[in-house]
């Protein structure tokens, strides 16, 4: 199953650096035998430096300068579910017309994700009058684009960070679906979208607590909607290995229909039953791959169920 | 079978290898050490000798890999591969540390792990300083798409420093102990040993990985019997007159021949088979109550 690709948006100083530092430090330990763990063990040692200057120094990691992406594994028992790219790039990148190749590196990986987080700080929605950054606004077009140029739409999570900052987020979450993103939250628009408050900790820059909460969950949305695929695309294989099957048991049927012809096709008949053996195992395999997918979805699923969650398709609001 | 130790510097790998081939070298229900070298069986002993004494060798400068055999009732039944290596280049980078390049290769290609925590550091409830987080990403890379069974100890050294293990000390190692739990083909154990003047579970890690990694290759040398047999069958049923007869003017084998051919592997496979099974049932009665966690135990 290939790895996915995670493009995630938001303007400087939104906390996009800040929210992936936070997810990794939790989902390298690990949550109920989940856990996130990059590809490279070096990136471990790089993040795992990072995540320690601001939970013990309180040192805040410095704006983006050059966007990278990481290589990681979500894994249950160690075992991999599903690898994921993350882009992180830099803030202002989106909009920052000097460097017009920043900008087309990103647009080329948004339209290449297989989902999309957007960070919008819960600083900007305290009092309730939203201050929509320009990246936010750009962020309506660009879905737009995306929805014109593939054809297709995929989940976005809309991260709150600083969610801490936010004082009524039942409200926030209103103001972000009626005045800075209804794009995605229009009926009959066919976008998949989660509402995820996150939080880092509470207390003020210089006196910060650092308890990270829910940072976890933006991805674990993105990854059950690709297993999800995933056991879709399985299922489709089954289906066309058991053809196969049904299709060779005829030709076996055929070169071995009367005596003189089951002696004289011997060899073939033993060869086709071979490739039948063969394509039994290779669907016992995928029955088994198909059950494993299937209870990493069950597993994940209890992850994403909480009413601090708010999930929409197609503009209406539902529960897993 | 190669075993891989995975633990930070001080964690006690270099003094737990000495104590459990010096406690090895008399006999444990019928099971003893050998070495390859007489070299490295000098300097294990010596060290056995003085971390008895509650003199504990230095840190490891070097990796260093030895070819151990287990011995049942004095006869070689089979024979491993140990690595240990600097704990101190679990946190180093593989771009710039030939060492963490090393550690990194030989866990991808290990049968079996032994994970190391110290029972002091993990008291201090501190996840970050424990270093968990890093032995789980280490892990992770080697076992992310292993779908083989595979054996991991995790084994709280120098637990006679400690007088209980509290509640944040398991808080801390729990993520560990539960991923472990999570797996479907890791088949894992955790005890907490100590070396010194008195030596407690000690060899149990060892027997364990054992264990497991002999009853692993029963298994598959089972397999291939059946697969050899299989073969064998296939190609009887595709044997004929006709088939004889192009043999004799090509030169090249009938299925008949092909047919022995596998036979033959398959009773080499099964003469294999008949030494090493009375060596896993003693070894299974020795471990016999060991809690085992993971999903490898189904």
């Amino acid at each position: 199953m290939s790895d996915i690709g995670i493009t995630m948006l938001g303007s400087s100083g939104s906390g996009k650096t800040c929210y992936m530092l936070a997810m990794y430090a939790v989902m390298s330990t690990g949550i109920r035998g989940f856990t996130f763990t990059t590809q490279d063990p070096d990136d471990d040692l790089d993040l795992a430096d990072d995540w320690e200057r601001l939970e013990v120094n309180g040192t805040w990691p410095d704006p983006t300068t050059q966007s990278k992406d990481w290589l990681f594994d979500c894994s249950y028992g160690f075992k991999k579910i599903k690898g994921f790219k993350w882009h992180d790039y830099r803030g202002g990148a989106l909009t920052d017309r000097s460097k017009p190749d920043d900008r087309k590196v990103l647009l080329q990986k948004f339209k290449n994700s297989s989902c999309i987080i957007l960070c919008i700080s819960g600083e900007v929605l305290v009092d309730g009058r939203p201050r929509v950054p320009k990246e936010v606004r750009q962020f309506n077009t660009l879905m737009t684009q995306f929805r014109k140029e593939t054809g297709k739409t995929v989940p976005v999570v809309i991260v709150v960070t600083k969610s801490d900052l936010c004082k009524d987020i039942k409200k926030g979450v209103e103001v972000i679906k009626e005045n800075m993103l209804s794009t995605l939250f229009t009926q009959g628009s066919g976008w998949l979208t989660m509402i995820c408050p996150v939080s880092l900790g509470t207390g003020s820059q210089d006196n910060f607590e650092v308890y990270p909460e829910n940072v976890h969950l933006p991805v674990t949305f993105a990854i059950f909607h690709a297993l999800q695929k995933d056991i879709n695309d399985t299922l489709s294989a089954i289906k066309a290995n058991k053809r196969q099957v049904m299709n060779k048991q005829f030709e076996v049927n055929q070169l071995g229909n009367s005596l003189f012809k089951a002696w004289w096709n011997k060899g073939d008949i033993a060869d086709e039953q071979y490739a039948i053996e063969s394509l039994q195992q290779s669907t016992g395999l995928k029955e088994a791959d198909c059950r494993t997918l299937q209870r990493n979805l069950e597993l994940l699923k209890n992850e994403l169920l909480g009413d601090n969650l708010y999930m929409y398709h197609d503009g209406r609001r539902f529960a897993l | 079978m190669k075993i891989v130790m995975l633990g930070h510097s001080g964690v006690g790998k270099t003094t737990y290898m000495a104590s459990m081939y010096g406690l090895l070298q008399s006999s444990i229900n019928g099971f003893s050490l050998g070495t390859e070298y007489s070299s490295d069986h000098e300097r294990l002993i010596k060290n056995f000798y003085s971390i008895k004494r509650g003199s504990y060798p230095n840190l490891t400068a070097q990796r260093s890999e030895y070819k151990f055999e287990l011995l049942y009732n004095d006869e070689s039944v089979f024979p491993f591969h140990w690595v240990d290596y600097r704990g101190g280049a679990i946190g180093e980078r593989s771009s710039s540390s030939e060492q963490a390049r090393i550690l990194k290769e030989d866990l991808l290609n290990a049968n079996g792990v032994i994970v190391f925590c110290d029972c002091p550091t993990l008291e201090s409830g501190n996840i970050r300083t424990s270093g968990i987080q890093r032995l789980i990403n280490l892990l992770s890379v080697k076992l992310r798409e292993v779908s083989h069974s595979i054996p991991i100890a995790v084994i709280l050294t120098k637990a006679d420093m400690v007088s209980n293990l509290g509640e944040h000390a398991i808080k801390v190692i729990e993520p560990l102990l539960e991923t472990i739990r999570a797996s479907d083909n890791i088949i894992g154990t955790v005890m907490p040993i100590a070396c010194g003047k008195e030596m407690t579970n000690v060899e149990i890690p060892l027997l364990f990985n054992l264990y497991v990694g002999i009853n692993l290759d029963l298994h598959e040398t089972s397999q291939h019997i059946e697969q050899h047999m299989k073969e064998a069958e296939h190609y009887r049923d595709k044997s004929n007159f006709f088939d004889w007869v192009e043999s004799r003017f090509s030169g090249v084998p009938t299925w008949g021949d092909l047919a022995d051919g596998k036979i033959n592997e398959a009773m080499s496979k099964y003469y294999k088979l008949q030494e090493l099974e009375p060596a896993a049932e003693s070894l299974g009665q020795y471990l016999e109550g060991l809690p085992i966690i993971g999903g490898g135990e189904n």
